[in-house]
């Protein structure tokens, strides 16, 4: 698994044929376009007046998405500083490009694209390694299972055991794991994010689940 | 097909991920195997517990995460900025500057104490008895130069229910625009006492032509005090008794030993200000300090010497910081070459060594850093400070490392300091 700064291409890898309109706006979300429900959302609101320069917009909007992306890029990353700081440059770099987003769209995939891209840039600039297995040191050390700064934004012992077990995984399971269950994404897109074959994502899924099915048995029953 | 093949679908099955004729095929082998409709639910139930336990708890940090953010887009000025640790000995010809600046003002403030304190000193001449304050019982009788009267039931009568007064010339007359304290004070008692002879010719009492003896003991004064109701009126406009003030001429030093005299402390005192002096040093007790010009100049050049002092402070130990840091490199270069250090036993000695320098070089930085936003906080001179912000703008624009992240914390404190210094 190689760092990119791009998004996937165009077209699945698969040879599936899809509605060409569907990948209307991939650069920009590749998670695929969000119909307008034809009424400006709450949300879409935040972002023209963000667009406007709105600065208190823009804030509303960090507060509404920056949980659940800590929470993505964290799962991908491994460090709570890493993710820390990616989460904070990716709304930085969101502010600078707001003027060109479609507001048709939804906002978070956008944001999210942003994020991940920036988290591959900055591991493939931080380390000359070819995954991502080492980079957890900094948040979660593999030894001690030891969840750092992480274990306070965690209420439950469970949860903790929960993103522990995660934590241990090796990295190009957990990767995959995240992206689907964390971001919602589709095979299709997993493997044009990480430039594998969908067979691959559902080889790599499967093994994940195995890993936790086995680690988290007592808290299944 | 064997059932490993099944089972390894199960997975995109449960996903829905198969191609259509693949999902047709696995979907009817799972209706007849019990395995793979359990590993089906404990997919379901996997699906569950992540769900439920992938939140992160809502807490503090997240409003101080979103705030840093904002403060990292600019959106909120950052209002202190975080000290810096350093060695015990960093910063010490700052110390050794602060310390002598402060030794050097404390030195003229001792020499030129008496010039400091002594313009603030208010003086009674030798001359000039301190004067007793007056005893008023009623404060609006004196005002408005009534006396108190009682009628014959024994009861206090106002004066305008007297007989009607003088003219209003003779009002302006009876009205005192200055009056000395101690001739005050001794018309008082003649006027409590009755009797109707006043000394002063301001205090000449209005023509008896008007007089009406409503009480026994009626003085003059309660003659002047029968005044037409509007002439009244005149008297109240008109501007309450000014103190008499002490001229700068008649202000000689005080003796040794100067005890001020009785007062009333109730009555407000004819002086504004109290002076004591003690031997030795000077005590003031004043409502409001004087400050000369002499004072402020002083203090001023006191000011601008210590900031001058403190900025080439600054600048030498960034000159020295940046010697350091270039001699540094070059040695790592020299000592560890430029490329990527083999995996082998003498390799991972380079390592252990290399990030034990690069320790120190970020230690380095950090007071470099440190230095360079005070030479750009001080100085004047718009060239310096560019190359300072320069220096701070390069290391902030470096990721997220610890140095990249104070330096740009010095940034947005100096952003600050010039909105409020717009001429920098």
């Amino acid at each position: 698994m190689t760092p990119d700064e791009q998004p996937g291409r165009n077209e699945p890898p698969d040879g599936r044929e899809v509605p060409s309109e569907a990948f209307a706006g991939w650069e920009e979300n590749p998670s695929g376009p969000v119909p307008d429900a034809g009424t400006a959302s709450p949300e879409r609101k935040l972002v023209e007046r963000a667009q406007n320069g709105d600065k208190h917009a823009y804030g509303q909007l960090i507060r509404l998405h920056q949980k659940k992306l800590f929470r993505y890029i964290y799962g991908l990353v491994g460090s709570f500083d890493q993710a820390e700081d990616i989460v904070q440059e990716a709304f930085v770099k969101a502010w600078g490009a707001i003027k060109t987003f479609r507001t048709e769209y939804a906002f978070y995939p956008w944001l999210s694209t942003i994020a991940r891209n920036l988290a591959y840039t900055q591991v493939g600039r931080d380390e000359k390694k070819e995954s991502l297995d080492k980079i957890h040191e900094k948040g979660f050390d593999p030894v001690s299972g030891e969840l750092g700064p992480l274990d306070k934004l965690l209420d439950e012992e469970s949860q903790k055991r929960f993103y522990r077990t995660l934590m241990s995984m090796p990295a190009t399971y957990r990767v995959v794991f995240v992206l689907r269950h964390f971001e919602n994404m589709d095979y299709v897109q997993i493997a044009n994010y990480l430039k594998i074959p969908p067979g691959t994502v559902d080889s790599r899924l499967h093994r994940a689940r195995q890993y936790l099915l086995k680690e988290l048995k007592d808290l299944l029953e | 097909m064997d059932h490993a093949y099944f089972r390894d679908r199960v997975s995109a099955f449960h996903d829905r991920e198969l191609p259509l004729q693949e999902l047709a095929i696995v979907e009817e082998h799972i209706r007849g195997c019990v395995e793979c409709q359990k590993l089906l639910a404990d997919l379901e139930k996997l699906d569950a517990a992540v769900a439920a336990r992938m939140e992160l708890a809502q807490t503090d940090y997240w409003e101080d995460l979103a705030h840093r953010t904002e403060e990292r887009l600019g959106f909120i000025e950052k209002t202190e900025v975080t000290p810096v640790r350093r060695g015990w000995d960093s910063g010490l010809a700052w110390k050794i500057t602060a310390i002598a600046a402060s030794l050097a003002i404390l030195v003229f403030i001792g020499i030129n104490k008496d010039d400091i304190i002594k313009q603030d000193e208010i003086v009674t001449p030798p001359g000039v008895r301190e004067p007793a304050l007056p005893q008023l019982p009623d404060t609006t009788a004196v005002m408005f130069d009534l006396p108190e009267q009682k009628d014959e039931g024994g009861g206090q009568r106002r004066p305008e229910e007297t007989s009607p007064a003088p003219t209003p010339s003779e009002v302006g007359s009876a009205r005192r625009q200055v009056p000395e304290t101690v001739q005050f004070q001794a018309d008082r008692e003649q006027l409590r006492s009755g009797t109707a002879q006043t000394e002063s010719a301001a205090d000449q009492p209005v023509t008896p032509a008007s007089q009406t003896q409503t009480s026994p003991g009626a003085s003059n004064l309660q003659e002047t005090s029968r005044v037409a109701p509007e002439s009244r009126q005149d008297e109240r406009a008109q501007p309450l008794p000014v103190e008499p003030r002490i001229t700068k001429e008649q202000l000689q030093p005080l003796p040794d030993t100067y005890a001020p005299q009785t007062a009333e402390p109730e009555q407000a005192s004819k002086t504004k200000a109290v002076r004591k002096k003690t031997t030795g040093a000077a005590e003031q007790v004043q409502e409001a300090p004087q400050v000369t010009d002499k004072n402020m100049t002083a203090e001023t050049d006191a000011d601008v010497e210590a900031a001058e002092n403190e900025l080439q402070s600054w600048r030498a130990e960034r000159d020295s910081l940046t010697s350091e840091l270039k001699a540094r490199k070059l040695d790592m270069v020299e000592r560890f070459g430029i490329s990527s250090f083999r995996s082998t036993k003498s390799g991972v000695r380079k390592l252990q060594s290399a990030a034990g320098i690069e320790k120190q070089q970020a230690a380095t930085e950090q007071a470099y850093l440190e230095a360079s936003y005070h030479v750009a906080r001080l100085t004047d001179d718009r060239r310096e400070y560019q190359d300072a912000r320069a220096s701070l703008e390069e290391a902030a624009s470096r990721g997220s490392s610890a140095n990249a992240r104070l330096a740009r914390q010095f940034l947005s404190q100096l952003d600050r300091d010039r909105s409020d210094r717009p001429g920098k």
